[in-house]
């Protein structure tokens, strides 16, 4: 049995359905679990206090503020253009396909007029 | 943590701007600390400026308003604690967490010490979880993350995020009963009862 072994958790008497679960998690008291609300109260004032003195590389861009070219900035996607490559993509293969038939029977046919093809058996 | 000031001052630190990136930080900074602190990290408060390091410079590539903020900056929080974890695992062998020599928790006040105290207990009780429980549990608590967004933050899927924390929180309850009656049971180990 490993140290995280909790197969007993999930064979409790008393288990927990996700709509408790969430409750506690997000700090409401729930009924029948003083001791697990307590616990994510006492979780939550652990953040209580004030933010915590800020590196002087951050302090100087919290003085500052970020000039653009220190930042990166979404990649801009032109509108429809997902859809058009997805269409163009979609009749890609069957395209190339066409394209491929149509020169090789191009290619046959202008042997045949030049009189190029062996002659039948 | 504020959802409606963290909407309305992101435009404004999305374009670099000073006072914004700082009620940001003053927003945002004590979860990621207390993140950081409960999870074990070596120097939360540099860790954490760290994080916020990164984060400033891609805000403009972060969607989702005040939700999509917080779940990008625990994920680079998260990201940032999986390195310090691994590089300091590399470096020393694994020791027992021991209050009386954290420095971090050393207390200068009256104050100081209870929240010495106070952490101490709960980083105990958080370190007796599997680690997966015990991100989903913090990550669900401090980042105030809904069950996708810590999903998506630690890369598994909605529903094994739900059973971790399911689980979790059962795991927890136990020890919560033992410690309550005063079992020995490892989880109190050095302490006076």
């Amino acid at each position: 049995m490993s140290r995280f072994d909790d197969d007993r958790d999930v064979t409790s008497s008393r288990d927990l359905d996700d709509r408790a679960a969430d409750g506690l998690l997000q700090g409401r008291a729930v009924p029948g679990e003083p001791e697990l609300s307590a616990f994510v109260g006492e979780l939550l004032a652990l953040a209580d206090g004030p933010a915590p003195a800020p590196s002087a590389a951050l302090a100087a861009m919290l003085e500052g503020g970020l000039a653009a070219d220190t930042r990166v900035l979404p990649v801009a996607v032109p509108v429809g253009q997902k859809a058009v490559s997805w269409r163009v993509r979609g009749w890609a293969l069957p395209l190339q396909l066409t394209l491929a038939g149509a020169g090789c029977l191009a290619l046959v046919l202008g042997a045949a007029a030049a009189g190029g093809l062996p002659a039948p058996a | 943590m504020s959802d409606q000031l963290l909407e309305d001052v992101l435009p404004a630190a999305q374009a670099g701007q000073a006072w914004a990136l700082r009620a940001v930080y003053d927003q945002l900074a004590p979860r990621v600390l207390s993140y950081l602190r409960t999870r074990g990290a070596a120097e939360p408060e540099d860790l954490t400026s760290e994080v916020f390091l990164t984060v400033f410079p891609r805000l403009a590539t972060v969607t989702g308003g005040a939700a999509g903020l917080r779940t990008f900056t625990f994920s680079v929080a998260h990201a940032r604690l999986v390195d310090d974890l691994r590089r300091r695992s590399r470096r020393e062998p694994p020791r027992q967490y021991d209050p009386a020599t954290d420095v971090r928790t050393a207390p200068s006040s009256e104050d100081d010490a209870l929240v010495g105290l106070q952490t101490e207990r709960v980083r105990r009780l958080l370190d007796a979880l599997a680690p997966d429980q015990r991100d989903v549990l913090v990550l669900r608590v401090l980042g105030d993350l809904t069950v996708d967004q810590v999903a998506e933050t630690l890369g598994k899927s909605a529903g094994a995020v739900k059973q971790l924390q399911r689980r979790g929180l059962l795991a927890l309850r136990r020890s919560l009963e033992q410690e309550s009656v005063g079992d020995t049971d490892g989880l109190t180990d050095g302490v006076t009862l």
